[in-house]
């Protein structure tokens, strides 16, 4: 290559990384505050690998399936009433991003992180302290059911807003997945919108890591092509609800 | 004979009803001794990691581990206070993390890893307060 055209094709390179820097790191910071990384779409699936249809998921089953990494573990509802779309949502360092709402025919679809954003409670193979209480239920962490609830410290979440916050002492919404709803049925996740919390979470759970995946690095290794999606009562031996 | 069995009974009733504050006063007193022995550990591991005592550290592993064993040793749902007696199952929880941070204090220590040390004694210390922060509803 000749001096000009090296010249012409590292300087078109940084032009487009300073026009858009998610180039490198694929996470967006846009000026209008949204806070969103991509990782690589897969297609939730049963444990025998068939896909899994938005048309057969039960309401107010919490369903678990883990992404983007093999230890970072997703809630998956199916709410009983549509969500709101368009929804403003602060994380605690106050980045503003926008939650644009659920999938399906129905748009009653979601899926958020199963970390809770305070103090890193999520459901493992022996216990979860975090879940979905269906509407009709009663929580001692909210007014009402129909939330996700965090059993530490008793934060509450809405399912239906982004996983907004609404009691406790958790200081942002859980991060959400988002998902594609394809015309054939099946779903699909492809990126985290929403600061997520997986730095502290590797650093923090070692010998829960070493036991069920044979180490951290194996446990944050990327999912790829489909992941396995069960019900919560399957994926933890106990579950626990305040 | 009436007198004497009169006397006998008395004598249960009174020995009865003296015997369970103390033995409340016991529970209390052996509850508040395992906190502090906990404590005293912890503070141990911070003192120890601060001015390189390295010493204090493991004493400290080991005062939070045996801390750690009496607790479990009791069944959780009488230990904690009655009005937060239903959250045993995190109290067990927060008990069994307790144990795993301290050894991972324990094993950096043997590998000379300073800092991941630190960085799970701090883990420790949020696990300690998570739980504590729990109980007194805080």
């Amino acid at each position: 290559m000749e001096r000009r055209n090296f010249l012409k094709v590292v300087g078109a390179g940084a032009t487009m990384v300073v026009i858009n820097p998610s180039m490198i790191s694929q996470t967006l910071y846009a000026e209008d505050g949204m806070l969103f990384k991509a990782y690589e779409k897969v297609q939730l699936v049963d444990v025998d690998g068939k896909p899994i249809l938005a048309s057969a998921l039960e309401a107010e089953k919490t369903y678990v399936f883990n992404y983007p990494h093999m230890a970072t573990p997703c809630f998956l509802l199916n709410l009983p009433d549509k969500a709101d779309n368009e929804v403003k949502l602060k994380s605690e360092d106050g980045v503003e991003y926008v939650w644009s709402g659920a999938v399906g025919k129905d748009q009653n679809i979601v899926a958020y992180t199963a970390i809770c954003p305070h103090q890193l409670t999520h459901p493992n193979k022996n216990d979860s302290f975090i879940s979905y209480v269906p509407k009709k239920m009663k929580t001692m962490a909210y007014k009402e059911g129909g939330v996700i609830v965090c059993g530490s410290h008793l934060s509450a979440y809405n399912p239906r807003r982004g996983a907004e916050n609404l009691s406790g002492p958790a200081a942002q919404p859980l991060a959400s997945i988002v998902l594609e709803h394809k015309d054939d049925d099946t779903i699909w996740a492809v990126a985290v919108l929403g600061q997520d919390k997986f730095h502290d979470y590797f650093k923090s759970f070692k010998a829960e890591f070493k036991e069920q995946w044979g180490g951290k690095r194996k446990a944050k290794k990327l999912v790829s092509i489909s992941v396995a999606t069960v019900a919560l009562t399957e994926y933890s031996k106990d579950v626990i609800q305040y | 004979m009436k007198k004497i069995l009169f006397t006998i009974i008395l004598l249960v009733l009174s020995i009865q009803l003296n015997a369970a504050p103390v033995s409340y006063s016991e529970t209390h007193e052996s509850k508040a001794s395992d906190m502090k022995e906990m404590a005293d550990g912890m503070g141990l591991i911070m003192n120890g990691l601060l001015y390189n005592y390295l010493d204090n550290v493991n004493m400290g592993v080991k005062k939070i581990q045996g801390g750690v064993k009496r607790i479990q040793s009791h069944d959780l749902k009488q230990y904690l206070p009655a009005d937060t007696a239903y959250a045993h199952k995190f109290g067990e929880k927060s008990l069994r993390r307790i144990m795993e941070y301290s050894k991972d204090v324990e094993e950096s220590m043997k590998a000379k890893d300073y800092e991941a040390a630190f960085d799970s004694s701090t883990l420790l210390m949020r696990q300690c307060n998570s739980c504590h922060s729990r109980v007194r509803g805080w």
